[in-house]
């Protein structure tokens, strides 16, 4: 079994290493910027090392120096998290090279499946659907040829990408040329990679993932899926939940074997969740993302398991100790992201002093997050500060439970999702359930009154 | 534009990046996004150099404004710290800008550098001890 883990991340999932880790028996590090010299992950750990000043570049993303605390502490593994280098097969190549333990799969398949080209050329062999779509686009001219033969509307997409960067809806062919450029000249300043291909745009589709697990052993199971269609104008996640509500059983069993015909194909193991779009009776995947994911303890509550020490077995050499003939849903849950942001103002994040911290619990109540009152939220990480979930026997119970925890919920000192989050949970639309992906955008009643 | 709401939350943001740029040796910070700017500059010598371990000393004269500016020597990354011959002992005197120690990391040596000519008044860290990014090493006095 690994010995001691250094966790190259910050805020809530940091916290939640430490945790798994802890309950293992297993010795922690936490790495932190300067900013972040009094979080809660740097006081939770074992030890602590300040690995370079706020910005990013220079700390949660400097290799030599994570890699360097970790050879100081002797650490035998690394746990990424999620962002930062955790789709970084470089990164994970180094760490096997310091003989560090990399938690999460193999370089060549973090390489393979984080290229989205190449991702949608892997799923196309191995039978597994994906939307129509064109290979790299070398120039304006080449987009224009893939989107005609295609069919409006299409979706320019970089193959870098995600989180809704370098992503733009292209209805006619008029607006194809301004797409193009912006699209790209985005994917470069956010990936320093400004190649983009495209697809079919699918109407009103819904965004439903599945989580994959394999060990070195050649086992590969799924988890049931996820339903995440509530996102924000920019396509990141707000509300997901387990068992996606209102799914056909036949086209939820179908996009549980695409995921694991998907996973076998690459070889992959540790924890995975592939993307697919569903709309209708048509599934399509969209891509995998080759690490933990921030909605991952939903699916946890709803198998009553512990995915990220399931993680650390499993990069230990251990066998699965479970196939999904085991584990069955158990629940229903739902996660909300508390987000320092202005849903008034575009979602546009916030920093400052939390002036005042209550969080909820009780029944079927679980939040995972690193703030607390008096905590400066730091202007240079993600805008994510707590996640509240709650289960119920139900989806009903469950969103009940969810208004409660809401209600319970204080944070004062700057503007949060709150308050949107608790307008969804009381819109029909919403509570009907199976929602499409452009639910949110759709709904600018919503936001009004947030605004009034 | 003004709203008490949208002031507080402009006051908030202002007061978090003043606390970030405290941690760095930065001296002066200007930020742009959209309307809101700001500009942030640091009186000199820095805050953090004043307030130093053991800055009173019987040589050193009553009044801030006429002390000899203080120099902390930080550690620019992680690694092991090496000393580097001669020794940057307490006391020892620096003609010019050299190198005093360097860290080990990874395999490859960075040079850690006086900043300039001085007496060493404090050395912080141990030859061969793990350092962190930022950790204080030396403290030199300006001759």
């Amino acid at each position: 079994m690994l010995k001691k883990i250094l966790i190259a991340n910050r805020g809530e999932i940091a916290l939640r290493v430490v945790r798994a880790a802890r309950d293992l028996g297993i010795a922690t590090v936490a790495v932190f910027s300067e900013a972040d010299r009094d979080a809660a992950h740097v006081r939770a750990a074992d030890e602590a090392v300040c690995i370079g000043p706020p910005m990013v570049a220079r700390s949660y993303l400097h290799l030599p120096n994570i890699i360097s605390a970790a050879v100081l502490t002797g650490a035998d593994a690394i746990h990424p998290g999620y962002g930062f280098l955790a789709e970084n097969a470089r990164f994970a190549e180094i760490c096997a090279e310091h003989d560090i333990t990399f938690i999460g799969p193999k370089p060549a398949v973090i390489a393979a499946m984080g290229d989205k080209s190449s991702a949608r050329r892997l799923m196309d062999e191995a039978g597994v659907p994906t939307t129509p779509g064109s290979g790299l686009l070398e120039s304006f001219d080449a987009a224009y040829e893939a989107a005609a033969r295609i069919g409006y509307p299409v979706l320019l997409k970089a193959t870098a990408g995600g989180g809704g960067k370098g992503m733009r809806a292209v209805m006619h062919p008029g607006e194809l040329e301004t797409a193009f450029a912006t699209a790209q000249a985005e994917a470069e300043a956010s990936f320093r990679d400004g190649r983009l291909y495209l697809e079919r745009l699918i109407a009103h589709p819904r965004h439903i993932e599945v989580q994959v697990f394999g060990d070195s052993h050649g086992r590969v199971v799924h988890l049931g899926e996820r339903d995440c269609s509530v996102q924000k104008p920019s396509h990141q996640k707000l509300i997901e939940e387990a068992p996606a509500p209102l799914l056909a059983p036949s086209v939820r069993e179908r996009l549980h074997r695409m995921a694991v015909t998907a996973a076998e194909a690459v070889g992959y193991t540790n924890a995975g969740t592939i993307e697919f779009l569903v709309s209708g009776d048509e599934v399509f995947f969209m891509e995998m993302n080759t690490r933990i994911q921030v909605e991952h303890p939903v699916t946890e509550l709803v198998y009553d398991i512990d995915l990220v020490a399931e993680q650390i077995r499993v990069a230990a050499g251990e066998p699965l100790t479970w196939n999904e003939r085991d584990v069955q849903p158990k629940a229903h849950a739902i996660e909300v992201r508390i987000n320092a942001e202005d849903p008034t103002r575009g979602f546009a994040p916030a920093a400052g002093l939390l002036t005042q911290v209550r969080l909820p619990g009780g029944p079927g109540v679980r939040v995972d997050t690193h703030i607390g009152g008096g905590d400066l939220v730091p202007p240079y990480y993600d805008s994510m500060l707590a996640k509240i979930l709650t289960v119920g026997a139900t989806r009903g119970e469950a969103l009940q439970r969810m208004r409660r925890a809401l209600r319970e919920t204080v944070i004062e000192g700057i503007p949060t999702t709150r308050e949107i989050l608790l307008e969804i949970l009381d819109d029909p639309a919403f509570i009907a359930g199976a929602v499409p992906i452009d639910y949110l955008p759709q709904h600018q009643t919503l936001l009004a009154s947030v605004a009034s | 534009m003004t709203s008490p709401d949208h002031a507080a939350s402009r006051f908030a943001r202002v007061a978090a990046i003043a606390e970030a740029f405290v941690g760095t040796d930065a001296v002066e910070v200007r930020l742009t996004d959209g309307a809101f700017s700001c500009e942030l500059t640091r009186r000199s010598p820095s805050p953090t150099a004043v307030s130093a371990p053991h800055v009173v000393t019987p040589t050193l004269p009553e009044s801030p404004e006429d002390a000899p500016p203080l120099r902390r020597v930080v550690a620019p990354l992680v690694g092991v710290l090496r000393f580097v011959e001669p020794w940057p002992l307490v006391g020892a005197r620096l003609a010019e800008e050299r190198e005093i120690a360097v860290i080990e990391a990874l395999g490859v040596r960075t040079p850690v550098l006086s900043g300039g000519a001085g007496r060493i008044h404090e050395v912080s860290v141990v030859d061969g001890q793990p350092v962190e990014y930022g950790q204080q090493l030396f403290v030199i006095v300006a001759e």
